[in-house]
Formats: structure tokens, C-alpha cells, sequence
């Protein structure tokens, strides 16, 4: 592109932890202005990578190039002063406070060195804010805001200390449909307002076709290919990601609803919940793959909540297998054989914990003896059994079960919840959100084996439309809070989904 | 972002010294005072040391279970002072020792339900809630013992008996307590489903509820088994001083956060637990005693006790960061 050094340069960067090369002599260069996609899997060495850009992480092998030269980061302070600022995937801001303190947050103005100054804070936010040409409102406190103005703010603070290079750790999971597409444009335009490059890790691949520039991909700690947007294909992509036999598709035989009908697992019509009546008509059938799909607070987790007795409501009633049920906490409802896994994977894991303790909380009582003493053999043996049957990576049982990768950690909190005794009922509340294509199709599949060959009931509640579509054998819609719409798999038609999903489509109930 | 290729190698296999740091540092502290003073490693002196940790560490197991669901029990001096007053009032009245004993415990049971059902019911912050009860608690011990020391000739042996008797004029039965209880809250934390789940409030209150764990019932269950322990202490050190005071718990709490502090960098490094509790007591007694022998004045003790602290739990942090950084 230019005759001159590039502005990043990455040279055969190594980074290993005992027993494992996280990333292996990767090599690549960025330009001014560009947009640089970072794809692969979970786990292929991408968050490292960015760690040692950063300064988190202590370079083993190779070093970085910044203008041509040769930089040697003792920290996270030194990499931000060359001018490498990162957005991480999770929030990193304070709730109450608002915008403009955020921004300058660790660096306010003083007066008199002891008062802090909002006036000049305000200021500062102001600039920032223009010259990225965003109308983010600066004295609203941070949890009154949606996810897509959160995330401004974190890109706001992050570019208010002038880097030249951006790192944006999957900016887009987090944000709602709508809010995917202006936000792209969003960077693409910073790129050339602020004088920036970006490096642009994500899972989704069309974002990357329509806003990057250059892609790497990595997989299992080497970069596999960098090309130049226009010149490749996003099956050359996903080739290069992941080892063709990893991606499976989905089958789902046909269903006889006639004969299904017949064993109703599940059936509700009404929830009092938020001092709101909601009526949320639906039913799920035995051997069975049922999707809730809606906006945002639509209500499809609250009703499960609820369901699962893990929301506190004012008034239930149901029928569970046959029982008609109207109260009953989710211990209750767990040997009942019902269980949710939740929509935030850190609500699912304990992650002080090792993978033993995290397994068998679910089963203390089932691994103890009558005294409840823990029966500790059994409890490793369970464990390992259910790590194994889902394909989990681990380096051993005694390992925390937060220095596991997303998808490692989903496949844990699904593979235990199938293990409840005589479950009838799964609820998966977003269980791919944050997830790369190879463990989403991983959890297709188990979701579709669970209900075809096991003959147990799923819930799956997502906000991707497309994935419901793949693995549902009927989609519920909510809006507002209650069912609008029932479509059976014969139906399936994006365009009037979303239609009932956005409140349009139909008379609504 | 995590990465599924292990990126620490800490908290097992290669981590002992992480894990077992605290138990290594515990032992030098112990060969250094040997080879400085060799009476230090007589039989007397280590019973003399076990005997001098009893009562804050049957108050810190109890105080464990609560910090361990990441509550705190503020009452727990307060606790500690009702145990030994209630007795000492009572056997003072002529009631049965045995009877005092149980009332007293009783009591502390119902001070420990007070604070669980405040937070847990209510919804008061533990901190606030145990913060209020302990002056009412206080004020009471007060009341009860007209703010002075109570004792009486007439009580009798029975009443030192736990606190200085020694079986076999050896073993003293208050280090038989200690051990029991120990025994019966290590069980209770590592080896029982009421542990698995006290760590697992600890580790994740919100998650609690989507494995079908009540969190509220654990830390209900934490915050009576804290009182009644604390209770405990308080009857054995009456029992030590053949009085009680309501003072007795004035300065509990900082010491026993102390022990807690240094425990929770062991065994499960960053999270309160019972084994940790019981190596940093020793360790903060094996200290003063060490220095005691060296005949050290009470400053340099506070200096160096202090400074051993700050070393442990310094070298400790140190090497759970290298861990984390990968190198």
C-alpha cells in the first residue's frame, strides 16, 4: 500500500503458557486507516494475541513494530502511551456515574487539586464527542442507557487518550438487531474522522465483509491467512477458520404435530409477573425443539424465569408434565425436571470454583451419601464423564472453571443440565451469544439429539432469528411481553417473524 | 475473553506454592524461632501456643462461613462477650454451670438467627444489619453484667474447668474443643453439600439459583453457626479468666479479619475458607508467642508481626499475578 514501514507490524509473536502455545510465531501488518479483522475460533489465540499488543500479557517470542520501530511493552501503560488503546468485549464502565465522568474516568480534572472539576470533564467529553461525530447524551447515567450507547461510550473513553491504533475485542455482541448496522458504520467512519486504524475481532462474518479491509484468521494459535477483503470469499473464511469436519449441519425430522400434541410437556396461558398479567399462550410437546424469538425485553426469558420458579411472580399456574403447578422455587422445579440455563454465562458459573465443584453443584445431593457427606470419587468420576460426553477442552478437573473459553463453559452448563435426573424440560436461554460457528453448530446439535434421540423437551430462547430457524421445530413470538404469534417450522418465513417481533405484522393478538 | 488453551498455571499441579504458601511460611516462622530460642519447639510451649489460639479460632471458623458467602458478621465480639456474661451472670446466680453453658449457646443461636433473617429476609446489608445488632447485643452484655466484671468465689471449679483444666495434666480442654470444632467445620465445609454450597454462595449468589440452591438458607444456616462459635469462644475465655466482662469482644473482630485476611491466601487463594482460618490463626499466635520467648517489648512485637504479614500475604499475591500474566 505504501512504500514506507507500516503503522503495526507483527512479527512472528509467540505467547506460551505451560504445555501450550496460545499463539505461534503470527506475523502481520496493519495500515494507516485500516480496518483489520481478527477472526477464528474461541480459543485460537486471538484474545492473547490482542493481550500482548496491550501489554498484558510479556512477549516469549518476536515483537512489535510501530512505525518501523521496535517496541518493548512492560505494560498496559506503555502500549496505551505508543498509541494501542483496546474496548475488551465486556463493559468496563460505571453504572451511575454518567457519560462524561466515564470518559475521564482515572484522569479527571482537579480544581485546586482536590475538587473534580465536571465542568472541564464535560468539556473534554464534549471534544471527544464531536470529533467522533456521535450524539451520545453525556449526563445520563451509563445503566439508563441501551447496549449500542454503552458501547459509544466505551470507544468514546478508549479514543479520548488519541491512539493510533483501536482494538475492538466483538463490539457487536452486545448489541441488539438494530443497532448492529449504524454501529458499523460507525467504525468504518471513524477510521477516516479521527485518523485511526482499527483491529476488529469478531465471530460474525458478514460484519467483517462489510466494514473490514484485511482479514487474518487464526486457528489453534497460527494465523492460517490475511487477504484483502474484496479478493476472498466467506467460505474461503470459514475454510480457513475451522477444520471442515467441524461444522455439521442440522437436521430436523419432520414432525407429526397430530401425535405430538398428545404428550404436552409444558402448557401456559397466562403469567403474572411485574405486577403485569401476560399472556403468553404456549405449549411445548414431548421430543421437541420449541423457539421463542422477540426483541430485547420482549419478556421470552422472564416468562422462562418465571416458569423455572427462579423469578419471583405474583401469580403462575401451568401445567408441567401432566401437574398442574403454581408455585415452587427452581429447586423445586429442578427435580420436577425442569431446569433453565441462563442468558448471562456468568450467571451460571461459579468462577472462584474448580470444574468438580462446578459440575456437581447442580447434583449435591444425588453425589452425597444420606449424612451428606460428598462423595468425592463419584463426584470426579461424574465429572469427567460429563466433560467428556460434551467435548469439553480442560487441562485438568482442578482447574478453575474461569480460565475456560465461552464455548467451553456453555458446553458445561448445558452438559450438567442434561444430567438433571429425569429432566423433561430445557430451557437454553441464549446459549450461543459470544459463541464461534464451530461450537454454535456444537450446540445445534446437541439441542436436536436431546429432543430426537433422548425425547426430552428444549426452549430455546434467541435473538438470532436464523439460528432459531436452523434447529426449531415451531418459534413462538413475543412482544411486549406476550405471545403474538405461533409458527410451526412449515411456515418459517424471516420477513413476517420479525414482522410480529417488531409489533407490525398481523393485528398484533 | 478467555481462551480454551489454559492460560494459567496457577491453583493446581505446578500451583502448591501458591496454594500452600501460607502452611511453608507458618513452618520457616516456626525454624527460625527454634533456632533463636529451642524452648520454642518444646511440648510445653507448642500446647502453650494451641492453647493461646483457641478462642479466636473457634470464633474464626465461625466467622469463616459467613465471610465465605461474602457476608460479614459484624457481631460478632458482641456475640462472643453475651457467651461468656450470660454464663458467668447465671453461674453467679447459682444456676447449673451445664445449664448456663446451654443457655448461653442458645442465646447466641438466637443473636445468629436475628442476623440471619435482617439480610436475608428483610434485605438489610449483612454489614449494617450485624452492625446494629451488635449494639443492641452489647448494650445488653452491659445491662445484664452492670458494665463491669463479674465473679464470683462461689462458683466453683467447674467454671475454669474448660478454660484451664488439662487432661492427663496435659492437654488442656480447651485444645480438645478447638480440635473438635475444627474437625466438625472441616468436615462441614470441604467434605459435606452444606460446604459445596456455602462456597458456591460465596462464589456466585446469582447463579445459586439456577442450580436450585437456596442462598439465603446457607447464609442463614452461616450467620447461626458464626454466633454459636462465637458464643463458644466467649465461654471458654470467661472460663480462662474465671470472669467476664462485656469488653471481651471489644477488639475480636479486627483480630479475627486478621486471621481470615491470611487464611484467604491459602488453599483456595482469594476466597475465605476454613482450612486457611485455621493456618493463619496459628500463624498470628506462633508470632506473638515466638517473640514473646525472644523477650521482645510489645512494640517490636506489633512491628514485626505486622511486617510478617504484609511479607506473607506480598510473596503470596506476587506469585498469583505471575501466575496470571503466564510468566
Amino acid at each position: 500500500m505504501s512504500n514506507t514501514a507500516p503503522l503495526l507490524s507483527i512479527k512472528e509473536l509467540t505467547k506460551r503458557f505451560t504445555g501450550v502455545t496460545a499463539v505461534d510465531h503470527v506475523s502481520f501488518d496493519i495500515g494507516q486507516n485500516e480496518i483489520h479483522a481478527l477472526i477464528g475460533e474461541n480459543g485460537a489465540g486471538k484474545s492473547t494475541l490482542c493481550k500482548m499488543l496491550t501489554g498484558a500479557y510479556s512477549i516469549d517470542e518476536g515483537h512489535i513494530e510501530i512505525n518501523g520501530e521496535k517496541m518493548d511493552f512492560k505494560g498496559p501503560a506503555d502500549s496505551m502511551k505508543a498509541g494501542i488503546n483496546m474496548v475488551y468485549q465486556e463493559r468496563n464502565l460505571i453504572g451511575y456515574l454518567n457519560a462524561a465522568q466515564n470518559i475521564c474516568l482515572g484522569t479527571e480534572n482537579m480544581k485546586a487539586g482536590v475538587v473534580v472539576d465536571q465542568k472541564a470533564m464535560r468539556k473534554r467529553a464534549e471534544a471527544v464527542r464531536e470529533r467522533l461525530g456521535v450524539d451520545t447524551p453525556l449526563d445520563v447515567p451509563i445503566e439508563k442507557m441501551g447496549a449500542g450507547a454503552q458501547q459509544l461510550v466505551e470507544i468514546m473513553r478508549a479514543t479520548s487518550t488519541e491512539p493510533k491504533i483501536l482494538i475492538l475485542d466483538e463490539p457487536t455482541a452486545s448489541l441488539g438487531e438494530g443497532e448492529i448496522e449504524p454501529f458499523l458504520k460507525f467504525v468504518k467512519k471513524l477510521t477516516t474522522d479521527i485518523n485511526i486504524s482499527v483491529i476488529y475481532i469478531t465471530h460474525k462474518l458478514e460484519e467483517i465483509f462489510t466494514i473490514a479491509d484485511k482479514v487474518t484468521v487464526m486457528a489453534d494459535g497460527k494465523k492460517t491467512m490475511t487477504a484483502n477483503i474484496p479478493d476472498i470469499t466467506q467460505d474461503e473464511c470459514v475454510r480457513a477458520m475451522i477444520r471442515s469436519d467441524k461444522i455439521k449441519s442440522v437436521v430436523v425430522p419432520p414432525m407429526n404435530y397430530e401425535e405430538a400434541e398428545k404428550h404436552r410437556v409444558l402448557d401456559v396461558k397466562e403469567l403474572t409477573y411485574d405486577g403485569k398479567t401476560h399472556h403468553v399462550e404456549f405449549h411445548v410437546n414431548k421430543g421437541e425443539v420449541v423457539g421463542f424469538y422477540g426483541l430485547v425485553g420482549a419478556g421470552r426469558t422472564e416468562t422462562m424465569e418465571v416458569i423455572s420458579g427462579i423469578r419471583l411472580c405474583d401469580k403462575k399456574e401451568f401445567t408441567f408434565d401432566g401437574e398442574t403447578i403454581t408455585s415452587g422455587d427452581s429447586f423445586k422445579m429442578i427435580q420436577k425436571g425442569m431446569i433453565l440455563t441462563p442468558e448471562l454465562r456468568n450467571n451460571g458459573i461459579f468462577p472462584s470454583l474448580n470444574l468438580v465443584e462446578n459440575v456437581c453443584t447442580l447434583f449435591v445431593q444425588k453425589l452425597a451419601t444420606k449424612f451428606g457427606m460428598i462423595k468425592n470419587k463419584e463426584s470426579r468420576a461424574f465429572t469427567e464423564e460429563v466433560l467428556k460426553k460434551n467435548g469439553t477442552k480442560y487441562r485438568s478437573k482442578n482447574q478453575l472453571i474461569s480460565d475456560l473459553s465461552g464455548g467451553n463453559i456453555q458446553k458445561i452448563i448445558i452438559g450438567r443440565s442434561v444430567e438433571v435426573e429425569n429432566l423433561k424440560l430445557l430451557t437454553v436461554d441464549e446459549p450461543t451469544a459470544g459463541l464461534d460457528l464451530g461450537a454454535k453448530s456444537e450446540i445445534y446439535l446437541k439441542i436436536r439429539h436431546l429432543a430426537d434421540d433422548l425425547g426430552k423437551s428444549v426452549v430455546f430462547i434467541s435473538s438470532e432469528l436464523e439460528e432459531l430457524m436452523k434447529v426449531c421445530n415451531r418459534i413462538y413470538i413475543f412482544y411486549e411481553g406476550d405471545v403474538v404469534k405461533e409458527v410451526k417450522r412449515e411456515e418459517f418465513d424471516n420477513h413476517m417473524i420479525l414482522g410480529y417481533a417488531l409489533g407490525g405484522a398481523g393485528d398484533g393478538r | 475473553m478467555t481462551e480454551a488453551k489454559g492460560k494459567t498455571k496457577s491453583k493446581n499441579g505446578t500451583g502448591i506454592l501458591q496454594k500452600y504458601g501460607l502452611l511453608i511460611i507458618t513452618i520457616l516462622v516456626c525454624i527460625i524461632f527454634s533456632a533463636l530460642r529451642p524452648t520454642f519447639h518444646g511440648m510445653g510451649n507448642i500446647i502453650n501456643i494451641v492453647s493461646s489460639t483457641v478462642v479466636l479460632c473457634i470464633a474464626g471458623l465461625g466467622l469463616s462461613l459467613v465471610m465465605i458467602t461474602g457476608e460479614i458478621d459484624f457481631a460478632c465480639g458482641a456475640e462472643l462477650a453475651a457467651g461468656g456474661c450470660i454464663v458467668a451472670v447465671l453461674a453467679k446466680n447459682g444456676v447449673n454451670y451445664f445449664a448456663a453453658v446451654l443457655v448461653a449457646l442458645a442465646v447466641c443461636a438466637v443473636i445468629g438467627t436475628i442476623n440471619g433473617i435482617l439480610h436475608t429476609r428483610v434485605g438489610i446489608p449483612g454489614f449494617i444489619a450485624t452492625m446494629g445488632v451488635s449494639f443492641v447485643v452489647d448494650g445488653i452484655n452491659k445491662m445484664i453484667t452492670g458494665s463491669t466484671r463479674v465473679f464470683s468465689s462461689t462458683w466453683g471449679d467447674i467454671f475454669v474447668a474448660i478454660g484451664q483444666k488439662r487432661i492427663g495434666g496435659v492437654i488442656p480442654i480447651s485444645v480438645i474443643i478447638l480440635i473438635v470444632v475444627a474437625i466438625l467445620i472441616l468436615v462441614y465445609t470441604e467434605g459435606m453439600t452444606n460446604g459445596r454450597k456455602l462456597y458456591a454462595v460465596g462464589a456466585n449468589s446469582d447463579a445459586c439459583k439456577y442450580v436450585g440452591i437456596d442462598a439465603r438458607k446457607e447464609k442463614m444456616k452461616a450467620f447461626i453457626i458464626s454466633a454459636i462459635l462465637c458464643g463458644l469462644g466467649g465461654i471458654i475465655n470467661s472460663s480462662q479468666l474465671n470472669a467476664a466482662t462485656p469488653y471481651m469482644g471489644d477488639t475480636t473482630l479486627v483480630s479475627l479479619l486478621t486471621m481470615l485476611m491470611l487464611g484467604a491466601t491459602f488453599y483456595r487463594s482469594g476466597v475465605f475458607n476454613v482450612p486457611g482460618t485455621i493456618v493463619g490463626a496459628l500463624l498470628v499466635n506462633i508470632i506473638n508467642n515466638g517473640m514473646v520467648l525472644m523477650g521482645a517489648k510489645t512494640w517490636q512485637q506489633y512491628v514485626v508481626q505486622g511486617a510478617i504479614m504484609l511479607f506473607a500475604v506480598t510473596v503470596i499475591t506476587i506469585m498469583n499475578i505471575r501466575a496470571k500474566r503466564g510468566n
